[in-house]
């Protein structure tokens, strides 16, 4: 008995190790495979961006209708195979453990407002409002990867927009839970597009999947979206989940815990001006007349909102009369019956108590309303959704230039604010230290810059750099390093820098090189952030963007 | 070429690709110097290195037929093999030519 009973435990064994082994070499074999779609799609990659960068050098040539036409279909379905062929990237990745997580302090509201720029001009022409509502409690700066938090709302916006042909799309950012070092945000996209049927609606996160078979074939898309954003999600310990109803549309939630970040903004004083000043708001949009509502209420003003434009003028009156004027009235643009250029001409030729009022015009579409704005007698112009920061920064521009003594009689109508104008005074405030020791790279980086409107000094080494930046600290505030230089090299540069004491100026690597453990190097040696050769001025400008504008602005 | 084509593909001006175009040529053609010299003494890791700046400042400029060729030059010095490496500095210097006629044509 004994000895059977032996010999059934040695056979058991080796079973198991038998089992073991083949569960080994099917994870092995399954890792080389996700590896490998990793390796090919990105070897696909590369002249997918030939392609698409070429229909768009071709467009610009002479072509016949039909030709364009053609050019135009070349180019959006390389887009579409671009976008399926980054999904198959990212969702290998997942598979073979090899997405990584950055942990860099940004800004959750400003990413939040990206985000609906990106998308908002595919709303452009439909009837649809794009709304954005940042909690009072939201913290300004967390630390975590702000290019997967911006996918995974990139995506679920975007996914909003295509299945929503007319209503409201609104991306709201709350702080959900927190705890001693972390922060949970809660993102939600609430649309009032077609909905999701309840059976359908635990398959759409499952990879290849969607709602309906001819969905692929009406809106595009891989089917992959979800699946990713749901893992990337659960990676940064929360979740993606779905309330849907055939009619009412769908609202999409995202949760992520983030670490809180030590990085905190520069304190925003409220621009006095704007304190106690009574606002009036004009908009059909009774989601937006609440927004708009809790901002400014929040930062001292006292507004009124009416989503009726026909009666923007009688509010006007009746305030003037029991002697509690506005101070300023902003109106939407696009609006039934009455829209903001009608509200706008009838304040301007109403009696000279009230024309002079100072107006701000809420649009959908900036480019496109900008003239007429001016035209219709508005002084400012804002392109929806509204910053907070941005709406502040312009109603205390507005306010200002009227309080203006001697100029008290009159709002000149020469020069409407955009939030353009309002950026572009920032931007020149921005300087650059460039440190890059090839002569051509060197003055490319340079001419983009100051094309942009920025202020920058130029070294041609890491001596030179370190000597540069020491001298006058105050002078500066990014610098962008070569990493290969004679002499003194970016590296070395940096820990000079930093071991100097000055760990706060933001520093940018730039490098041929591409690879995670060039990347650790530059972290190591103190950098901030790192972009990849040959430069690229979106690239560029959104690192700058990511590192600079969020303590100026936001 | 079209200068002012390639220019507006990397965002600036027509006068501007011109400038950095001249400023690629006199500092490409130090380059070539140089890597000429290291291939004569089978110094592979300078011409690596020389090829690697051609190739960096090249690929900025959207001059793609030089990022390639230098590329592959960087690449072949790297695994320590010249034997190409003469036949594809000829077509480099010749596409240098072609910058330097295209400007010389002028606006």
């Amino acid at each position: 008995v004994v000895a059977v009973e032996k010999n059934r435990n040695a056979r058991l064994e080796e079973k198991n190790a038998q089992i073991l082994k083949a569960k080994k070499i099917a994870e092995a074999s399954n890792r080389a495979k996700s590896r490998f779609l990793c390796d090919m799609s990105h070897e696909i990659r590369t002249p997918m961006n030939a392609v698409i960068g070429f229909t768009d050098l071709l467009l610009e040539t002479e072509l016949t209708d039909l030709q364009v036409e053609y050019v135009r279909t070349i180019q959006q379905s390389g887009i579409a195979l671009l976008s399926i062929i980054n999904d198959i990237v990212d969702l290998s990745k997942i598979e073979s453990g090899e997405l990584d997580f950055e942990a860099i302090p940004f800004d959750p509201e400003l990413l939040a407002y990206d985000v609906c720029n990106l998308v908002k001009p595919k709303t452009i022409d439909k009837p649809v409002e794009l709304l954005c509502r940042i909690d009072d409690h939201l913290p300004a700066m967390v630390k975590g990867d702000p290019l997967r938090f911006r996918q995974v709302l990139t995506n679920l916006l975007d996914n909003a927009q295509k299945f929503t042909d007319a209503g409201e799309i609104e991306l709201s950012l709350q702080l959900a839970d927190q705890k001693k070092k972390g922060v949970k945000l809660q993102a939600s996209i609430r649309d009032t597009g077609i909905g999701i049927p309840f059976a359908k609606q635990k398959s759409i996160f499952e990879p290849f999947r969607q709602s309906e078979r001819n969905t692929a074939r009406k809106y595009g898309g891989s089917g992959l979206g979800l699946s990713i954003c749901r893992k990337i999600a659960r990676m940064m310990g929360g979740n993606v989940w779905m309330e849907s109803s055939k009619r009412k549309g769908s609202t999409f939630h995202f949760s992520a815990w983030l670490e809180k970040s030590e990085k905190l903004p520069d304190p925003q004083l409220m621009p006095v001006t704007c304190v106690g000043k009574r606002i009036l708001v004009v908009d059909d949009n009774r989601t937006n007349l609440e927004i708009l509502d809790r901002i400014l209420t929040a930062a001292g003003m006292v507004p009124t909102t009416t989503h009726r434009s026909e009666k923007a003028l009688s509010i006007l009156e009746a305030a003037l009369q029991d002697a509690t004027p506005f101070q300023l009235c902003m109106a939407d643009i696009r609006m039934p019956h009455l829209d903001g250029y009608a509200v706008a001409e009838q304040i301007r030729s109403a009696e000279s108590r009230l024309s002079k009022i100072p107006l701000i015009a809420l649009s959908n579409s900036p480019n496109r309303d900008a003239k007429r704005c001016e035209k219709a007698g508005f002084n400012g112009f804002l392109s929806k959704p509204v910053r907070r920061k941005k709406l502040f920064q312009m109603i205390d521009r507005i306010l200002q230039q009227n309080n203006r003594p001697g100029d008290d009689t009159k709002i000149s109508p020469k020069k409407i604010h955009t939030q353009y104008s309002v950026r572009e005074e920032l931007k020149h405030a921005i300087k650059i230290l460039l440190a890059e020791d090839n002569p051509v790279n060197q003055r490319l980086t340079e001419i983009m810059l100051k094309n942009a409107g920025y202020k920058v000094t130029v070294v041609g080494d890491g001596t030179e750099a370190v000597d540069t930046f020491i001298a006058d600290p105050e002078n500066f505030d990014l610098i962008f390093m070569d990493i290969q230089m004679p002499e003194m090299d970016g590296k070395e540069a940096t820990e000079k820098i930093r071991g100097k004491g000055f760990t706060q100026i933001p520093i940018i690597a730039m490098t041929a090189h591409a690879m995670a453990e060039d990347k650790k190097l530059c972290v190591d040696a103190g950098m901030n952030g790192y972009i990849t050769k040959p430069i690229k001025r979106e690239t560029v400008f959104a690192e700058i963007k990511k590192y600079v504008y969020r303590e100026t602005v936001a | 070429m079209n200068i002012q084509r390639w220019g507006k593909k990397i965002g600036i001006s027509e006068k501007e690709y011109r400038e950095l175009l001249m400023l690629f040529l006199e500092s490409g053609s130090a380059d070539i110097a140089l890597l000429r010299k290291a291939l004569e003494s089978g110094n592979a890791q300078q011409v690596a290195r020389c090829a690697h700046t051609l190739n960096g400042a090249a690929g900025n400029l959207g001059l793609d037929q030089i990022h390639e060729k230098a590329k592959r030059i960087e690449s072949a010095a790297n695994l320590n093999s010249l034997g190409t490496v003469s036949e594809d500095l000829f077509s480099l210097k010749k596409l240098f030519d072609e910058i330097s006629e295209t400007l010389e044509e002028g606006p």
